[in-house]
């Protein structure tokens, strides 16, 4: 089954394009959500509606309209994006085409960064030329920038949860290293905006920390 | 230096929260630099972040930077990001894209996966930061002699001629082939050839396409500085 995956902000427009370039899509996924403000539930809902409609209007299409809890909460948009598109490959489904052109600009990056490590073609929707973009996207194998050593150390960081805290020379300990190996290593992946260092609750060490979110590029 | 890089738009929320030696404004292209400058002005009193940074940067000639971006289409968006990012090549260069039209920041986020630029983005009085690691560039992949080869590929070519247009310019035949092989593999998938009528013709595929239109560009220019000269 050919399935496209789209973000719908406040305008349906901007989804058209995935049904007329999906080329025979038989299963839409599109993701929406709203924030507390009356104009803007009223205004997302009446765009979901319309989408509904629009599915409804082509025998045969299947929809799947996705609730995001949280539209301005990057991690957990990319995480449900990326275990969405996993259950329909398992399912032995194809993933043609995202649409990425509505929602908030946090939806849209999280459907881009998904879209671009996955390897999917993404569509954007021109709102001034009116015209369906396919924007270029090469399957990236963005963990490559990490040598498998770095990996090793970033992956232990994410899934430390010891009571100590983790010092460069803890660390060293519980990987069985020098603390002269590991620092420079540490060093290196502070320098690709991998992992921070900040200071202990003393204040009289720095502690290991990954960037936030930067679990999404080893999952 | 440190250089953050602002999709601009009416909206400056955040701006400020993210201090910098130099801040750029990508301004679109519907606007020109005075009606930009306007922009900024006329939301100086509504915005206090704008404020902030005027007055911060008011004694800092320099320190604040304005450029006209070309957005009439994706690439020629892409590209004008790409040309601010290689002007500030070898600075701490950063996006914040939460102003401005979603096809400019779509294409600095792209941008930002591509050559491994921090981007944050601030809505809603929640901060981003969206993951990359700092460095890394889409271009890596592949050897300069590769991306000359993928640059030179205009449609379907014959082999001969592609390897005649590099002879002038001091790639041997031995090297393009040996870039071709490369780019062919099943799991880089840039360029797909076959035979006919005796010959061997090559074209890029629609990765290969995509990947030549993400080349920077060597005479383009779809931006327009405020500073008169592109680097810093």
């Amino acid at each position: 089954m050919k399935v496209g995956f789209g973000t719908l902000g406040w305008h349906v427009e901007y989804l058209k394009p995935l049904i007329d370039e999906g080329g025979g899509l038989e299963k839409i996924v599109f993701y929406y959500g709203y924030v507390d403000k009356e104009d803007f539930k009223e205004k997302t809902l009446r765009a979901k509606k319309q989408m509904v409609e629009l599915c409804e209007s082509f025998e045969g299409l299947k929809y799947v309209p996705t609730q995001l809890k949280n539209i301005f909460d990057f991690k957990s948009i990319v995480r449900k994006m990326r275990s969405d598109i996993e259950l329909e490959l398992k399912a032995g489904n194809e993933v043609v085409l995202f649409d990425i052109a509505g929602g908030t600009k946090i939806m849209v990056a999280a459907a881009l960064m998904v879209s671009l490590f996955k390897g999917i073609p993404a569509l954007y929707y021109d709102e001034e030329s009116r015209q369906a973009v396919r924007l270029p996207l090469l399957g990236m194998k963005y963990i490559s920038g990490l040598t498998p050593r770095e990996r090793e150390i970033v992956k232990f960081v994410i899934d430390y949860k010891g009571q100590a805290e983790l010092t460069q020379t803890t660390l060293a300990k519980l990987l069985d290293v020098e603390k002269g190996t590991i620092n420079p290593q540490v060093l290196k992946l502070v320098g690709k905006g991998v992992l921070e260092l900040v200071p202990s609750k003393d204040h009289r060490s720095k502690v290991v920390k990954a960037v936030d979110g930067i679990e999404l590029l080893l999952e | 230096m440190k250089v953050l890089i602002c999709t601009t738009g009416k909206d400056t929320e955040g701006i400020g929260d993210w201090p910098a030696d130099r801040t750029v404004f990508s301004a679109i292209r519907l606007h020109t630099f005075d009606k930009m400058v306007a922009l900024v002005d006329r939301h100086e009193a509504e915005c206090k972040t704008v404020r902030k940074l005027r007055e911060f940067y008011e004694d800092r000639p320099g320190k604040l930077e304005i450029r006209e971006m070309d957005v009439s289409d994706f690439f020629r968006c892409y590209n004008a990001v790409q040309e601010v990012l290689n002007a500030y090549n070898g600075h701490e260069v950063s996006f914040d894209i939460s102003g401005g039209m979603k096809m400019l920041s779509v294409a600095c986020v792209m941008n930002a996966f591509n050559h491994g630029v921090p981007i944050c983005h601030y809505e809603a009085g929640i901060k981003t930061s969206l993951p990359v690691i700092r460095g890394f560039s889409i271009f890596e992949a592949y050897t300069k002699d590769q991306l000359r080869i993928v640059s030179a590929i205009r449609g379907e070519m014959t082999l001969a001629s592609l390897i005649k247009v590099f002879a002038k310019e001091g790639l041997d035949e031995e090297a393009v082939k040996d870039g071709l092989c490369n780019l062919k593999k099943p799991d880089v998938g840039i360029i797909t050839s076959w035979s006919e009528r005796g010959k061997t013709k090559i074209t890029l595929t629609e990765k290969g396409v995509y990947l030549k239109e993400l080349l920077p560009k060597k005479h383009s220019s779809y931006y327009r500085s405020t500073e008169g000269s592109r680097a810093p």
